[in-house]
């Protein structure tokens, strides 16, 4: 059997599929995977997808985008002309008959009250709701759905601490966690749980540490919920702008937590009621 | 596999050592195949085949990105590979691996070179039925997960997916055709290979090393 938990997969199959990997590195991995049955079965993972993806395309609209310069131009210049031209044939068209005065187009300009600046009322007559941020916070722990998922393969510690996290034993989970090997696979996740684990004890502060480390290590399948549950540990303060600088990195991952980042944005005041 | 391979004393292709010892030492079991394929043994031949096939197919799709071409190459380099063994010209059997990559490897040279199949050993008749290796019930099987796999992602992280793996488009180009952020493409694509990756091994019910491990000795 082997000891290898996959991680020679995670760093070079990526580049190893694109072709980008350099011809030494492509020879090291076929060494390795020809002798591992973990990282060989990742690779025939995603040779399988990118088969059927083959087979079974999907139409890929991309989206509108701005129209470039020179074709802005021409359309402006199109426009110009129609304009000039419609201008033109009313003018002739009116003159014959004069128009009757009171036939004037109804004023476009909405008429308001006196005194009264358009837009203003409902920002200034309506107080902001004040919003309790810490009421916002979500501290619960994010479902773990990988435990069944791994094989034998899997560290043990991380495999034990997240069977005691799915059991809901945080304390004995962050244990469990802490003994994950720094050069596994799974650190990051471990770190990840961990993070999520000491939040949900209250342990604020080690919890942030642990999650801004996870965050900021960047791509990886954690950073998401990372930021998220650091903008919630900003709100359960009551912090709203760190919070708001969170989980507007949430909403441009674009991942499981836009739509519940999205929705606490809308729900942070601008400015916290003091 | 090499982390068996080094718990073991290998008795072939090796010149030093205590005789008395390496009566009674256990052989690896590249060594065992590779001696048994030597001596003309055509159940080790099959075991071989089914060992070696999966990893061989990996790399030749890989490098040639046209997966009927690499089945065809594949079979060619099965061929070679036993065909030297059964000459003993593979001296360290620890380096079986190495040696099946080798020759893959050479024939992908040879193909790339005159852009045909071209094979160096004469075809035998004896050889064992290396279609049969595949079971072809269970590549409907891996075909059906990942095709359950890629439908479980999201629109545009499929999208991404298939601009990356069929398209073969950098995140940068992929981030501009779809108004994206590259390091959220980089990121979605992260995540949606991972996702795959997940599926398949839930939905195949069973980790990365039992398919491996079929065609080895216990």
């Amino acid at each position: 059997m082997t000891d290898c938990i996959g991680a020679p997969a995670q760093k070079w199959l990526d580049r190893y599929l694109e072709g980008t990997l350099p011809e030494n590195e492509a020879q090291a991995f076929e060494s390795h995977y020809f002798d591992c049955p973990v990282c060989l079965g990742e690779l025939q993972a995603v040779q399988a997808a990118q088969e059927q993806l083959r087979r079974h395309p999907i139409a890929i609209q991309q989206k509108a985008r701005i129209l470039s310069w020179p074709a802005l131009v021409t359309a402006g210049s199109l426009a110009a002309a129609l304009l000039i031209g419609f201008i033109t044939l009313r003018a002739v068209h009116q003159e014959p008959s004069p128009v009757p005065p009171n036939s004037a187009s109804a004023p476009s300009q909405p008429s308001s009250a006196p005194g009264q600046i358009a837009g203003q009322p409902a920002r200034q007559s309506t107080a902001q709701p004040t919003v309790q941020l810490a009421q916002l916070a979500d501290l619960n722990l994010p479902p773990f759905h990988a435990s069944t998922l791994r094989g034998e393969s899997s560290d043990s510690s991380y495999a034990r601490g997240m069977t005691l996290y799915s059991a809901g034993n945080c304390t004995a989970a962050v244990k469990s966690l802490a003994h994950v090997d720094a050069n596994s696979s799974d650190a990051l996740a471990a770190q990840f749980y961990a993070g999520v684990c000491r939040m949900h004890l209250g342990n604020l502060d080690a919890a942030e540490s642990t999650l801004r480390h996870v965050a900021d290590a960047g791509d990886s399948p954690q950073e998401e919920a990372a930021w998220y549950y650091l903008a919630q540990i900003a709100l359960s303060r009551s912090a709203a702008a760190p919070a708001r600088q969170d989980l507007e990195k949430v909403v441009a991952l674009h991942g499981d937590f836009e739509r519940a980042a999205s929705k606490q944005l809308g729900q942070i005041p601008r400015q916290t009621p003091r | 596999m090499r982390g068996d391979a080094s718990e073991h004393t290998s008795e072939i292709g090796t010149a030093s050592g205590s005789s008395g010892h390496r009566e009674t030492a256990p052989l690896s079991d590249s060594a065992r195949l590779v001696h048994a394929i030597a001596q003309g043994d055509p159940e080790a031949e099959r075991e071989f085949a089914v060992r070696y096939m999966p990893p061989v197919r990996a790399m030749l799709t890989a490098r040639l990105r046209n997966p009927d071409l690499a089945a065809d190459l594949k079979q060619d380099v099965m061929i070679e590979a036993i065909c030297a063994l059964r000459r003993g010209q593979l001296r360290d059997p620890e380096k079986l691996s190495h040696f099946v990559s080798g020759i893959a490897r050479n024939c992908l040279s040879n193909y790339f070179r005159s852009n045909r199949r071209v094979t160096s050993v004469e075809l035998p008749d004896d050889l064992p039925d290396l279609s049969a290796s595949t079971d072809v019930a269970e590549h409907l099987d891996e075909e059906s997960r990942a095709l359950r796999a890629i439908e479980s992602l999201d629109r545009t992280d499929r999208a991404i997916l298939q601009m990356t793996l069929v398209e073969g488009l950098k995140p940068g180009v992929i981030a501009d055709q779809l108004r994206l952020n590259p390091d959220v493409v980089r990121q979605r694509k992260l995540r949606a290979t991972r996702r795959v990756i997940e599926f398949i091994r839930r939905e195949s019910q069973k980790p990365f090393t039992s398919h491996f491990n079929a065609g080895r000795a216990q």
